[in-house]
């Protein structure tokens, strides 16, 4: 029996409409054959537009429908539930992309109104072939893996926790607490970031619901949506957690000094140490690099003050194994390194300092105790807080770190409360989004801070003339003023951009998480589901995502606790309906196949060998069918003959149009040929 | 092996001395060099501003003239090779701009590929003939070479060795004048101002920029105790004379040498002064000068 499609051209407001002629899109789809009814609507995603289908669905008894509007990343959801509501299988709707792919790229409105028609035409080809499917639901494991133990970590996984949920946090170093740990105070409301941040990491360390791994990373993913086996390798870290009671007397007696990493080594540490004295857990690990006796067999002592036998020196890495349903990225960011800024001096001189030595060498708990000093051990005079260090930058970073400006106004104030000095902020704008920064920004205008609009060229310790003897000169243009200035300091701190961890590649490959061009996790919408992913078990928080506040940060990471918590008690989880099938006559067992899919879903197995796919396992990506050189497998839904049907209906279309078209349409993009 | 030379317009006028050192310390170095049959103006003077094109066509027409040898070009002058350098990017990247210069040549009859290979002096001593090299001529007992033990040399760059390009050398702290200079025997001052332009460029329209300009580097010199200053580049080294030949009063009073790199080499590898053009400088008595400070200065750091 032959289909009969129903053809729906959406308006989207002038998103479309404005452009692309829906009218006439409507009446030649109308000519199409098999479409019994083509129809256009302002706004196809709204209830009326929506029952439009239903009512044609029933009445004129549709068993295939296109919508002509939006990317399907949007709306397809939307589409599909509409027709399954009025039973007609969601797998023979299919969208047609006249927005993204046409309206929103094409200039000229004939062209687009040309392209547009071609792109519909295509879309009924395929959709007239296109099979009903089903998606199976399997039963969602009831815990949650949450990577990175920062204030996003933390707070995903006390909300989870707090759920009744199982969480497993992950975390790299031997203490949770992340970058916030190392902040002086918070901006605008100067609360101290350690008072705020301590008590959520002793709540994590002491929930009886969370499982934290620290000193631990995620090695390996497998499983299917909702089933998910997480490979945890927790690093030797030659103390034994169990026996260990956080006594502190090994870090007191080891000899080994080397630079402390979490006072941005400007202070020492010891080769057995935790990170900062309100570490969770509270147990040292043993640096092997720095360590004596690792070094040349002898020392060991750090085993003999242990009165608790905890220190291990034959222990090794240890690999376990958990099964969670949901996985939630918190993974952080690293800041801009400044020497890539040579221009700065910053590791040429000493004055010069980076945000977080800032932010230790003003905590009371950091390497000067909370003095400002220069380094010949004076009081400065002037301090110059250098904006954009590293970010909205055609050198180094596009992007705006968002968080610096009001973290150079605290600055500010810091030392406002902790100097005499006249203070300078270089900026390039001044970004003060949020609620009370504005604010603040004004307070810092009256509390005498000097503003200076330009971004700074160079600092140097060339001195022209006597007031910039033995001083750190800061040039720049000031734009307001349109004058060079040479401002002579004593202290000079930068506001380091916030970049994407160095591996977020990696991290990214092994949880399928793609990334932006500037290395940080994409979200499934950036303004319809911010902390949600593209694989809709794993969600995402906090700078992973890119630059954001603290405030910002605990929302997101709430937010893709929620995500996760709904998941785990709906229950069940959708398993992708269109999966990959192989023709076991026409395979020769190349294997090709079972090297190149991504989620290891091919297997092979008996005798003869036989090539399988495993469905649970199969996410219904492609590669294979695109790889397999005997044309064995078949994609559901992406098969040979639906997509010559397609291409068919969009080269149909131009040969009705006539060979007078293809100057028309050369150079926009359309299909010509 | 044979490499092109081109010297641009200050080598044959104000920077004789500069060429004459080229040519006498690379013959020494068994390096052929040949000039560029028909060589015109690189285009980097007042033209860019003028017709950019047109300035473009100029560079693209030497290196036109030089593709069909294979050689490569080698300029002593800082400004010819980023002008020269610049082109050969533009015709890379392709567009409208590349499409002009090579109607511009067309029309004179000419086509260029972008095959021409640029190098600039400095660099060219580092990474071709090699330190090692330069070291040998200095104090192996075969040449007669005279070290400049005991000498402090300030490694002037200028601004258009570095900016906008720096393939060969670190932009903001660039390194081969100082491997040269080591090389060489002496010992280099470092100072903050290296890569700052010295304002030559301005000395006839903006001159009180200018000659401040240069009086800023020259202090900087002097605050490291530089006994020489040594330069690449014709139009900073000549700049760098002018602003203490004027018997300015903020340059400072005893007059500060300022070398071309080649002729520092020549120096070092036992070469009169005569040969490399010193007595061409502006400042009276620069080779006498050297020769005194050389004296007293040698002993001294041989005996500790
Ligand atoms: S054995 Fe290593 S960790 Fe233990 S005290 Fe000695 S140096 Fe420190
Ligand atoms: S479509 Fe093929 S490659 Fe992709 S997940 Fe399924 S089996 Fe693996």
């Amino acid at each position: 029996m032959a289909p009969r499609i129903g053809v729906y051209v959406c308006h989207c407001g002038s998103n479309i409409a404005g452009k692309v002629d829906v009218k006439a899109v409507g009446e030649m789809a109308k000519n199409l054959p098999n479409v019994v009814t083509a129809r256009d609507y302002q706004f196809m995603c709204s209830e009326p537009g929506q029952e439009l289908i239903r009512q044609d669905i029933r009445e004129k008894d549709l068993d295939a429908v296109v919508v002509a509007a939006c990317s399907p990343l949007m709306h397809e959801k939307t589409f599909r539930g509409t027709c399954a509501s009025a039973g007609l299988n969601h797998y023979r709707m299919q969208m047609a992309n006249i927005r993204e792919h046409c309206s929103w790229v094409t200039e000229d409105p004939a062209a687009a109104t040309e392209k547009a028609k071609a792109i519909v035409a295509g879309t009924v080809g395929k959709v007239r072939h296109l099979r009903p499917l089903a998606e199976r639901e399997v039963p969602v494991v009831q815990s949650v893996l949450v990577v990175g133990g920062g204030i996003a970590g933390i707070q995903a996984a006390l909300q989870c926790a707090d759920a009744g949920y199982k969480v497993y946090l992950v975390e790299r170093k031997q203490s949770i607490g992340g970058h916030m740990a190392m902040l002086d105070k918070t901006f605008p409301t100067l609360d101290c970031s350690a008072c705020i941040l301590t008590p959520k990491m002793v709540a994590v360390g002491q929930h009886s619901n969370i499982k934290l791994f620290a000193y631990s990373e995620v090695e390996g993913i497998s499983g299917y949506a909702g089933n998910m086996k997480a490979k945890i390798r927790h690093k030797a870290a030659y103390v034994d957690f169990e026996k260990c009671n956080g006594c502190g007397i090994c870090q007191e007696k080891c000899p080994a000094k080397v630079p402390n990493e979490f006072e941005q080594g400007r202070g020492q540490r010891k080769a057995v140490y935790t990170l900062f004295a309100q570490a969770v857990p509270n147990k040292p690990v043993i640096d092997k690099a720095a360590c004596i006796y690792f070094k040349t067999g002898k020392c060991r002592a750090c085993e003999k003050f242990c009165k608790r036998n905890a220190i291990d020196f034959e222990q090794q890495d240890r690999v376990e194994e958990v099964d969670v349903g949901a996985i939630i990225l918190a993974t952080g960011h690293e800041v801009f390194d400044a020497t890539r800024m040579p221009q700065y001096g910053y590791g040429k001189y000493p004055d010069v300092y980076t945000s977080l030595e800032f932010e230790r060498m003003v905590n009371a708990s950091g390497f000067s105790q909370g003095k400002v000093l220069t380094s010949e051990g004076k009081e400065p005079d002037s301090i110059a807080i250098i904006h954009c260090t590293g970010s909205r930058d055609q050198r180094y970073n596009t992007y705006c770190s968002e968080v610096c400006c009001m973290y150079s106004l605290k600055f500010a104030h810091l030392l406002h409360e902790h100097t005499h000095a006249r203070i300078y902020n270089f900026y390039i704008d001044m970004r003060c989004v949020g609620k009370g920064y504005e604010e603040f920004y004004d307070r810092l205008l009256n509390e005498g801070v000097r503003f200076v609009r330009g971004k700074v060229a160079g600092v140097t310790r060339d001195a022209r003339d006597v007031s910039e003897h033995g001083k750190l000169v800061v040039q720049a243009e000031d734009t307001l003023t349109g004058v060079i200035r040479r401002v002579p300091v004593d202290m000079v701190i930068l506001a380091n951009a916030l970049e994407a961890q160095k591996d977020a590649g990696e991290v990214g490959r092994l949880f399928g998480i793609s990334r932006n061009k500037a290395g940080f996790f994409i979200e499934q919408h950036p303004k319809l589901n911010p902390f949600g992913t593209s694989n809709n078990c794993i969600f995402i928080a906090g700078t992973c995502a890119g630059p954001k506040d603290i405030p910002y940060t605990v929302s997101q990471a709430s937010a893709a606790a929620s995500g996760a918590i709904t998941l785990l008690s709906r229950g069940n989880a959708l398993l992708e309906a269109v999966g990959a099938h192989i023709d076991s006559d026409l395979c020769s067992r190349c294997l090709t196949c079972v090297s190149i899919c991504p989620y290891q879903a091919i297997s092979v197995d008996g005798e003869p060998q036989l090539v399988a796919v495993d469905e649970t396992l199969c996410h219904g990506c492609g590669t294979c069918a695109a790889a397999c050189p005997a044309g064995a497998i078949e994609a559901d839904n992406f098969n040979d003959n639906q997509i010559l049907h397609e291409i068919e209906g969009l080269l149909s279309w131009r040969k009705e149009r006539g060979k007078e078209t293809e100057a028309e349409l050369a150079g926009t993009g359309s299909p010509t040929k | 092996m044979k490499y092109l030379y081109f010297p641009g317009c200050s080598m044959k006028g104000t920077s004789r001395g500069y060429e004459e050192s080229v040519v006498t310390v690379f013959s020494k170095l068994g390096i052929a060099l040949e000039e560029l049959p028909d060589w015109n103006c690189c285009g980097s003077t007042s033209v860019i501003a003028v017709n950019k094109i047109l300035a473009l066509a100029l560079a693209a027409r030497n290196l036109a003239l030089a593709e069909p040898s294979g050689l490569q070009l080698l300029t002593p002058c800082p400004s010819c090779w980023l002008e020269l350098t610049k082109v050969n990017n533009v015709i890379k990247e392709g567009g409208k701009e590349a499409e002009k210069v090579k109607e511009a040549l067309a029309a004179g009859g000419l086509s260029y590929k972008g095959t021409t290979v640029v190098r600039h002096l400095v660099e060219f001593l580092v990474n071709e003939v090699g330190v090692e090299k330069i070291k040998q001529y200095v104090s192996n007992q075969k040449y007669v070479g005279n070290p400049l033990t005991g000498l402090k040399i300030a490694p002037y760059y200028g601004c258009q060795m570095v900016r906008p390009y720096a393939e060969k050398d670190d932009a903001y702290n660039p390194q081969n004048m100082e491997k040269i200079i080591e090389a060489l025997g002496a010992e280099v001052a470092p100072f903050e101002l290296k890569t700052a332009c010295c304002g030559g460029a301005l000395m006839a329209t903006r001159k009180n920029v200018a000659l401040d300009m240069g009086r800023q580097i020259l202090r900087s010199t002097r605050e490291t105790k530089a006994d020489i200053v040594v330069s690449a580049c014709p139009l900073c080294q000549l700049n760098l004379e002018l602003v203490q030949f004027r018997n300015d009063k903020f340059a400072g009073k005893d007059e500060l040498p300022i070398l071309s790199i080649t002729q520092l080499v020549g120096l070092a590898m036992g070469i009169s002064p005569e040969e490399l053009g010193l007595s061409r400088s502006v400042l009276p008595g620069v080779a006498k000068a050297i020769t005194n400070m050389q004296k007293e200065k040698a002993p001294a750091a041989i005996g500790g």
